[in-house]
């Protein structure tokens, strides 16, 4: 099927765009500090020394300067949460590209893996030209810059092998404490480039590079084999002290001067004392945030594994799609979960809920802690046990692109399975107050493959089909359910919930004929799509957003990525 | 910290110690480094953990996500018996490789990174198991850390129990406990004090989690 332009720009075009603005900012910089080291004057002397090396290294460097102060600001998710909800990025597609946060994040991660490499290596060569091999490794671990050096590059060693997608699909905690190095890594960079060992001239026009000196004879080089012995522990190499090498010059230089060197200020401190204030100045405010502790007000069993933790606390306030994440000490004093809200604080009502599937070793360790076994089987637990429930902390609400889908006057909600969670809080806050919003045309569609698992939010679909029906908008929601695995026994929800039933299809839902539906029935609007589900699933939307049809519908799709 | 299996970490480790290694030996061999035959050593061996470590180990529980093409290379290592499948003789085996490497400074990185890798190999395999059919299996490791809130104070770990291997290799479930050195704590709790971030789930909506 044809790919629709203006779809595919609608889509990607400002991620590629970004894309290769950032490529090009890393391109200029590594060419201007590349040229800088090559051929300009006050470095005449180190380039002379040092080589090819020096230029690729310095280059790399500032490259590196770059991506370590960029890779910090997708990491500040208060700061993106704020930005996402605030009238200053009025602008959906900017908003839109805040989803792509986590995947600048990993860019900017490769890419200063390989430009640490390429300095490692670099470093090596252009060393290896003037240098032994034991006056080498003794430059490397005696040395603040090498040692720093060295164990910058073994922390990232260690970071970088914990981030495959493999670790972080398997062993997720591996990659999580490993990737809390970075501040050692910071701090080792800080350190790094304290120690000044790369030097530039700072008389240039007293003595010009290259120029000869009347008084002195090659004996009498003393000025630049004291800065080779100071540090390389070497004679000068004899490459200039021929004059026989000038007199074809038809200007001939004459120096004033010894040279007179000095380090650089260290470029990098200034790079990323921004970024790293910025996320230090993030945490702390969530900690002090996320320090008191909520009050759990019921906590609910459902069908198919899942709990609801309905909850309140002071001042918090969470839009619509953000998700919290769930720190309880009593379970694990390290690990902290994220959980969508399914319920948002809302005017009238200051209680919010989240629902949890219980899949792994926390979620079963915490359901034991606040459903005793006896009563796991019961829908609401008494009021006399609440007293017994452990200390739970949150911190969040942090911000998610399905936020967006109130924005959009026509969407498309996809939900497989617990997925339905995002789309969970948008139904509550429709069914609070729906005029606000954008909003005018909802559709949600829901693949499970228990048919037990439609019962979390039976009531609530139910509820809001009965609302919009008495405010005479049938057309606001159009719910579809389907059950993509079936017994063949049980093909009700229900029997009270009458409108889900008739909504209620078994397989899985073709794709291409709601899509070209809903296109139909919105000619000529922007729909958008959501998606919340298995990663086949929403290459899938992904792929059809992209396509053309033949209504001039277009389908802009939003996704946050995981992992 | 729950389940975690370093056998799997250990392996990616390898691997990416094994490709550092090569490109040392290339740079000092090509660049005519002094002593450039430990180059030339480091590439060999590079190769050679490279080839060993492709295939990736299947996990106890949950799919295992296999490297492309890695099949092939499984029924090599598998010739070689238990000196491939167990874990102990890979740990020993990377720490021999890596010396060599170490004493030419292009190559040096490459060292560090397979020693770091045998040690996680070792850790591993604390209590000893080895790998049954290959693919190779992995041993869970389950800690459970009790802390106390806020405070400060240095506790001693408590395993609470090991997993076996697997069913293929015939190894009861062992029930073992030891000490972790306190640096080990003092280690954790700043990672405590520090992660007050979040971990996502990988590949699932946020609500579902482990």
């Amino acid at each position: 099927m044809a790919v629709s332009w203006r779809s595919w720009l609608a889509n990607e075009g400002v991620k590629h765009l970004c894309l290769f603005i950032w490529l090009s900012m890393n391109v200029l910089l590594f060419w201007k500090t590349f040229l800088l080291y090559n051929q300009g004057p006050e470095y005449h002397y180190l380039h002379q020394m040092l080589g090819l090396g020096l230029c690729l290294s310095r280059a790399s460097a500032s490259v590196l300067n770059l991506n370590c102060s960029l890779i910090l600001l997708p990491m500040c998710r208060t700061l993106l949460a704020y930005l996402r909800g605030s009238q200053k990025v009025p602008s959906r597609r900017t908003r839109r590209l805040l989803d792509k946060s986590r995947t600048f994040h990993i860019t900017c991660g490769v890419t200063i893996c390989i430009f640490s490499g390429e300095k490692n290596y670099t470093f090596k060569c252009k060393h290896s030209r003037h240098t032994q091999n034991d006056q080498r490794k003794k430059l490397l671990f005696t040395t603040v810059p090498g040692l720093t050096g060295v164990c910058m590059v073994v922390v990232l060693f260690l970071m970088i092998t914990a981030s495959t997608y493999a670790i972080r699909v398997s062993n997720y905690d591996i990659f999580w404490y490993t990737h809390n190095l970075f501040f050692v890594f910071y701090m080792l960079l800080t350190l790094h480039v304290s120690g000044g060992l790369l030097k530039y001239q700072t008389n240039l026009d007293t003595h010009p590079p290259g120029c000869i000196s009347l008084n002195r004879t090659s004996s009498q080089n003393i000025s630049l084999p004291e800065y080779f012995s100071e540090h390389f522990h070497e004679p000068f190499p004899e490459g200039f002290s021929k004059p026989a090498e000038f007199t074809q010059h038809k200007f001939v230089k004459i120096c004033m001067e010894e040279p007179r060197f000095q380090a650089n200020f260290p470029q990098t401190w200034l790079w990323i004392s921004g970024p790293l204030c910025l996320y230090c100045a993030e945490r702390l405010y969530r900690y002090i945030r996320s320090n008191k502790p909520v009050t759990i007000i019921s906590v609910i069993s459902h069908p198919s594994d899942v709990m609801e933790i309905r909850m309140v606390k002071e001042n918090f306030k969470a839009r619509p799609g953000q998700y919290i994440t769930l720190h309880c000490p009593s379970v694990s004093a390290l690990e902290n979960h994220p959980f969508t809200l399914t319920m948002c604080p809302t005017e009238t009502k200051a209680t919010f809920g989240v629902h949890l599937k219980i899949v792994g070793d926390w979620t079963e360790r915490f359901r034991d802690l606040l459903l005793p076994p006896s009563s796991q089987d019961s829908e609401i637990l008494p009021f006399i046990q609440s007293r017994n429930y452990p200390k739970l902390y949150i911190d969040g609400p942090f911000g998610s692109p399905f936020e967006e889908s109130l924005n959009y006057e026509v969407s498309l909600c996809v939900a497989g399975g617990i997925g339905v969670t995002p789309f969970a809080s948008i139904l509550n806050t429709l069914l609070d107050d729906w005029k606000p919003y954008k909003l005018r045309r909802l559709y949600f569609i829901w693949v499970c493959r228990d048919i037990q698992s439609f019962r979390w939010f039976a009531d609530l679909l139910c509820m809001l089909h009965n609302k919009f029906w008495q405010e005479n908008r049938p057309d606001y929601v159009n719910i579809q359910l389907y059950l993509s695995q079936t017994d063949g026994i049980q093909k009700i929800i229900g029997e009270k919930y009458h409108a889900l039933n008739s909504r209620l299809f078994i397989g899985r839902p073709r794709w291409k004929l709601l899509f070209d539906e809903i296109a139909k029935y919105n000619r000529g609007k922007t729909v958008g799509v959501f998606c919340c589900g298995p990663n086949s699933l929403s290459k899938t939307l992904h792929k059809l957003s992209n396509q053309k049809n033949s209504y001039e519908t277009r389908f802009e799709y939003n996704k946050e990525s995981f992992s | 910290m729950g389940q975690i299996e370093w056998a799997m970490w250990a392996n990616e480790q390898a691997l990416a110690s094994g490709l550092i290694l090569i490109t040392g030996g290339i740079v000092a061999t090509a660049g005519r480094f002094t002593q450039w035959y430990f180059g030339a050593y480091s590439i060999v061996a590079g190769v050679f953990v490279c080839l060993l470590e492709y295939p990736r180990g299947k996990r106890k529980k949950g799919s295992t996500m296999e490297r492309w093409g890695q099949k092939y290379m499984t029924a090599v290592v598998k010739l070689f018996g238990p000196f491939t499948r167990n874990y102990y003789v890979r740990a020993v085996l990377h720490l021999l490789l890596s010396v060599p490497a170490g004493f030419l400074l292009a190559t040096i990185l490459g060292t560090a990174c397979l020693a770091i890798a045998s040690g996680i190999y070792l850790l591993s395999q604390v209590p000893p198991a080895r790998r049954g059919d290959c693919p190779p299996l992995a041993v869970r490791l389950l800690v459970c850390v009790r802390g106390k809130g806020a405070a400060l104070s240095v506790h001693a770990f408590h395993v609470w129990k090991w997993s076996s291997a697997s069913s293929l290799t015939d190894l009861p479930p062992a029930e073992l406990s030891f000490r972790t050195p306190s640096c080990c704590q003092v280690l954790i709790w700043a990672v405590a004090l520090f992660s007050g971030g979040h971990p996502r789930a990988p590949r699932l909506p946020a609500a579902m989690h482990s």
